[in-house]
C-alpha cells in the first residue's frame, strides 16, 4: 500500500520548485537563500524522521538506510552547491533564477531515482535529472563551447536513454514486469535487455568505454555546471547502479558479471592514460573522475564480504574532494577571463597560501597518499575486493593509482616550485573560501578523528 | 495464412531500433537528423511496450508508453532549444563543424 507520507522529501522539493518559480522572478538573491534554508530543513527532516518515511514498505532495512543516507548526502550537497553557485554565475553574467530551478529539478530527479523500486520511476527520475543537466551544460548561451558541450551531451545522453528504454522493454516482454523484485529468472532476451540498461547507466556515471562525452562536456560547460555533473547526479546514478546490482543479483549472472568487470578494468586504465597528456584542468579532472568511477565499480562488485559502507565511504570522500577542488578553481580568475589551463596553476603558492595548501590536500587525497582520507577510501575498497577474490582487478586498480599519482603530483610540484607564468586574480569569494578550507580540514583531520565519519557510515548500515 | 504473434512485433521493433542506431552513426551531416533518429529509437521501445502489453494482457506496458511519449516530447523540445542557441552563435548546424572542444 502506497501512502503519501513516504513521498514527503520529494514533495518538499517540489514545493521548493514551485516557490522558486513564483519568487525567483522578483528576487534572485532571496530565492537562493530560500532554497538553501529549504534544503537545510529537508536535511533536518531526513535525519530525524528519515526512517519513518519507509516504514510501511516491505523493503529490507539495509535498503531503507541506503535511501535515507544518500538523500541526506544529496541535500547537504545541494546546500553547499547552491551557496557556492552564486558568485561564479555572477562573474560569467549567467546569474538567472532558472539555474536554481535546474539544480532543483536535477536533485528531484536524483531523489526519485534513488528511491525507485521499478524501472518506470527510475526512467522518469533519470530523465528529469539528465534533461536539466543538458540545459546546465548549454547555460552559457553566448559561448560557442558551452553550446557545443550541450549538443554533445544531449545527443549522446538521448541515445543512452533510448538504450535504457529498449532494454527495459525487452525485460518487460520477457518477464512481464518491470518491478525489480519480480525479476529473477533471466533468459537470453532479458539478459540482453539488462545489459542495455547497464550500458545506459554506465554512460550516466561516465564509465569507460562509454565516457566519450565526459572530457568535452566537462571542458565546454561553465565550471559551476561541471562541478554539478561531477558530483551529485553521478552519486545518485551510482547508488541506483548499486541497487540494480544488488537487487537483480547480477553477481549470479555470468555474462553480466563479465561486462561489469571489463568496464571496471577499462575505466581504471582509460582514466589514467587519458589524463597524462591533458593540458586543460577540467579535462584532467574528467579523466580522473573516470578512474575513480572504476574504483567505485570495484566497490559495487565486492560488497558481499564487507558492508556497503566501503562504497559509501569512497563516495563521500570523492564528493568532498570534488567540491573542494572545484571551490578552489571557481575562486581563481585570470586577467582575461576564466581560468582553464593547468600551467596557469604554476606558482599558486605565491598568490595564495590557503588555496595552494587546500589543493595540495585534495590532490594528495585523490592520489591516495596516506595521512589523507583518500588513502583510506582506496584502502577499504581494495581490501574488500581482495577479500572477494577480484585479484586481477585489484592489481589493475593499484597500478592505475600509481600512474595517477604522477599527474596529481606534477600539478602539486608546479604549484609549489615553478614560477607563475600568468597573474592569477583572487576572486575573494568568502563562501567558497570557507567551503574549501573546511573540506580540506575534513580530509586532513579524518586521520586523527576517524570515528564520526566511520560511525556515520557504519551505524546506518546495521 | 499465419497469424500475427508477438515475435513479429518484437522483430519489427528491433528493426526500427537498429534503423535508428544506424541513422545516428551513419549520418554525417545534419543535426536535425540526430533528433529524428533519437525519436525513432524511442518509437521502437514504444512499439515493443505496447505490443508486449497487449500480448501479456497487462496494462503496465501501455502506461509506460504514455510516459515515454511525454518524455520524448520534452526531450525533443530541449534538443531543439539547444540547437537554436547553437545556430545563433555559429550560423550553421553542420555536424562536421562541431569541433571546438578537442585536446
Amino acid at each position: 500500500m502506497i501512502n503519501f507520507y513516504q513521498f514527503i522529501p520529494e514533495i518538499f522539493i517540489l514545493a521548493l520548485i514551485l516557490l522558486t518559480l513564483c519568487f525567483g522572478l522578483f528576487n534572485k538573491d532571496r530565492s537562493i537563500a530560500i532554497n538553501a534554508v529549504g534544503f537545510f530543513i529537508l536535511t533536518l527532516i531526513l535525519i530525524n524522521f528519515g526512517k519513518d518515511f519507509y516504514i510501511s514498505t516491505d523493503l529490507s532495512l539495509n535498503t531503507i538506510n541506503l535511501f535515507v543516507l544518500s538523500k541526506i548526502i544529496l541535500s547537504i550537497g545541494s546546500i553547499v552547491f547552491i551557496l557556492l553557485s552564486k558568485r561564479p554565475l555572477k562573474n560569467e553574467n549567467l546569474y538567472r533564477y532558472e539555474y536554481i530551478l535546474f539544480i532543483l529539478f536535477a536533485i528531484l530527479g536524483s531523489f526519485v531515482l534513488i528511491s525507485s523500486d521499478n524501472f518506470l520511476t527510475a526512467f522518469i527520475g533519470l530523465e528529469l535529472q539528465s534533461l536539466s543537466l543538458y540545459l546546465m551544460a548549454a547555460f552559457n548561451t553566448k559561448n560557442l563551447k558551452s553550446n557545443e558541450a550541450g549538443i554533445k551531451y544531449f545527443s549522446l545522453g538521448a541515445l543512452s536513454s533510448g538504450f535504457l528504454l529498449f532494454g527495459i522493454s525487452m525485460i518487460y516482454y520477457d518477464t512481464g514486469s518491470f518491478y525489480m523484485q519480480n525479476l529473477n529468472n533471466f533468459t537470453t532476451i532479458s539478459e540482453i535487455g539488462l545489459s542495455l540498461v547497464l550500458i545506459s547507466l554506465f554512460f550516466k556515471v561516465s564509465a569507460a568505454p562509454f565516457h566519450i562525452w565526459t572530457p568535452d562536456v566537462y571542458e565546454g560547460s561553465p565550471t559551476i555546471s561541471t562541478l554539478f555533473f561531477a558530483s551529485l547526479p553521478k552519486f545518485a546514478s551510482l547508488i541506483f547502479l548499486f541497487r540494480v546490482y544488488q537487487e537483480l543479483n547480477i553477481s549470479g549472472i555470468q555474462s553480466l558479471n563479465y561486462i561489469f568487470q571489463i568496464v571496471c578494468a577499462i575505466s581504471l586504465l582509460v582514466g589514467v592514460y587519458g589524463a597524462i597528456t591533458q593540458k586543460v584542468i577540467k579535462r584532467l579532472l574528467a579523466f580522473s573522475s573516470i578512474n575513480h568511477i572504476g574504483f567505485m565499480l570495484l566497490g559495487i562488485m565486492s560488497y558481499q564480504f564487507m558492508s556497503e559502507g566501503t562504497l559509501f565511504f569512497y563516495l563521500i570522500i570523492y564528493l568532498i574532494t570534488t567540491f573542494g577542488i572545484f571551490a578552489v578553481l571557481l575562486n581563481l580568475r585570470t586577467v582575461d577571463g576564466e581560468f582553464t589551463k593547468i600551467s596557469q596553476l604554476n606558482g599558486l603558492r605565491f598568490t595564495s597560501n590557503s588555496k595552494s595548501i587546500s589543493m595540495l590536500v585534495f590532490f594528495f587525497s585523490l592520489a591516495g597518499i596516506p595521512p589523507f582520507a583518500g588513502f583510506f577510501a582506496k584502502f577499504f575498497i581494495l581490501s574488500a575486493s581482495i577479500t572477494d577474490g577480484f585479484f586481477f582487478l585489484s592489481i589493475v586498480a593499484v597500478l592505475s593509482s600509481v600512474i595517477a599519482a604522477f599527474y596529481y603530483l606534477t600539478i602539486i610540484k608546479n604549484m609549489f616550485f615553478n614560477k607563475s607564468e600568468i597573474e592569477l586574480l583572487d576572486d575573494n569569494n568568502k563562501i567558497g573560501k570557507v567551503i574549501f578550507i573546511s573540506f580540506g580540514l575534513i580530509i586532513t583531520l579524518f586521520f586523527f578523528y576517524p570515528d564520526p565519519l566511520i560511525n556515520l557510515v557504519d551505524n546506518l548500515f546495521k | 495464412m499465419t497469424s500475427l504473434t508477438y515475435n513479429h512485433f518484437f522483430i519489427l521493433s528491433l528493426i526500427v531500433f537498429i534503423i535508428g542506431c544506424f541513422g545516428l552513426f551513419l549520418n554525417r551531416r545534419n543535426m536535425i537528423l540526430i533528433l529524428m533518429c533519437i525519436e525513432i529509437i524511442l518509437l521502437a521501445a514504444n512499439i515493443n511496450f505496447v505490443s508486449a502489453s497487449v500480448f501479456l494482457n497487462d496494462i503496465n506496458g501501455q502506461v509506460f508508453s504514455i510516459f515515454i511519449l511525454t518524455i520524448a516530447a520534452a526531450e525533443a523540445a530541449i534538443g531543439l532549444a539547444i540547437l537554436v542557441i547553437y545556430f545563433r552563435n555559429k550560423g550553421e548546424i553542420d555536424i562536421t563543424q562541431i569541433n571546438q572542444l578537442k585536446d
